[in-house]
């Protein structure tokens, strides 16, 4: 029985303090659970390149579907004013049938970003594979975004 | 007078020192060493890693019911809102400005993506739900004049919601 470790009275404590230990163990976890990369949701959108050669449209070509969203938050397709619901069904029904599921948007620049992204989001679930940002001709590219 | 100050004195050190040696309460005080520890490691792990996180400035997202997802890693995030346009911390309004701050960080972050072979978009653009779409459109227009920067599929990152 004199060998029942650690019963000497005033004997060195051997044993390893571990409370630091944990404490570093336990910042390293919390680090880790915050540097961990997470899944970025994302819609992918396009911007087709300017063509340099404008080239005729072939007329066995479907005409492109295009997306308008004004300022107050009307919404068109291909001008045709239309509810937000009924669009979703017109582009499913549309696109249903054509080979490139492909839709373009043609927003006003004073449109609310997040209704443009719900647009978007609107299009792809109707069934769009590309979604392209539509760009006017006489458009000039702003070069600074003070207004 | 001043002999007998002294005595006092004298006197009440050895019963202070006393009483610390005898342990006679015990003591009830939250050693506070080991929390300052942890706190300051805490505070400079923040410190360092705020900056290099890379996801663009906080912005308040548009929310969309369907979206892809990303792991991130080695994309380029470009924030859009009422200020301008933000790379990291940075606030760019001028076309220039942007594309020479954007062009090292694409090239960082296509090395990156080369090197680990993910594939998926390179540029995730955080627009502010509140900001007009213009704006957003500009700066995209903006990496894609530039031929180093231009890309050919841009993701617009949303807060996924819940499908109703």
């Amino acid at each position: 029985m004199g060998m029942s470790a650690g019963g000497g009275k005033g004997g060195a404590n051997s044993e390893i303090n571990v409370t630091p230990l944990v404490d570093v163990c336990l910042v390293l976890l919390i680090i880790f659970m915050v540097m961990v990369p997470r899944n970025v949701p994302e819609l992918s959108v396009r911007i087709p390149p300017e063509s340099k050669t404008t080239k005729p449209p072939n007329p066995t070509d479907e005409k492109p579907l295009v997306i308008g969203l004004s300022e107050e938050g009307a919404i068109t397709l291909n001008t045709k004013p239309l509810k937000e619901a009924a669009l979703g069904k017109e582009l499913g029904r549309q696109l249903e049938s054509r080979d490139k599921k492909a839709v373009f948007v043609d927003f006003e620049g004073k449109a609310k970003y997040g209704k443009a992204v719900e647009l978007v989001d609107l299009a792809r679930r109707s069934g769009a594979e590309i979604v392209g940002i539509m760009r006017d001709k006489d458009y000039k590219m702003p070069e600074t975004l003070r207004r | 007078m001043s002999g007998g100050g002294l005595g006092k004195r004298s006197r009440r050190v050895p019963y202070k020192s006393d009483k610390g040696i005898h342990h006679e309460a015990p003591n009830s005080d939250i050693n506070v060493t080991p929390l300052v520890d942890v706190c300051l490691v805490l505070l400079i792990i923040f410190m360092v890693v705020t900056p290099m996180l890379g996801r663009g400035r906080d912005v308040l997202l548009p929310v969309a019911l369907s979206a892809e997802e990303h792991k991130e890693g080695d994309q380029v995030f470009v924030s859009v809102d009422g200020e301008g346009a933000w790379i990291n911390t940075d606030v760019y309004v001028d076309r220039d400005g942007f594309l020479e701050a954007l062009k090292d960080e694409v090239k960082v972050a296509a090395g990156k993506a080369a090197a680990s072979g993910s594939t998926g978009p390179l540029l995730f653009i955080k627009g502010d739900s509140d900001t007009e779409y213009g704006r957003v459109r500009t700066v995209m227009e903006w990496i894609n004049s530039d031929e180093m920067t231009a890309q050919p599929e841009l993701a617009l990152v949303v807060d996924l919601s819940v499908a109703e």
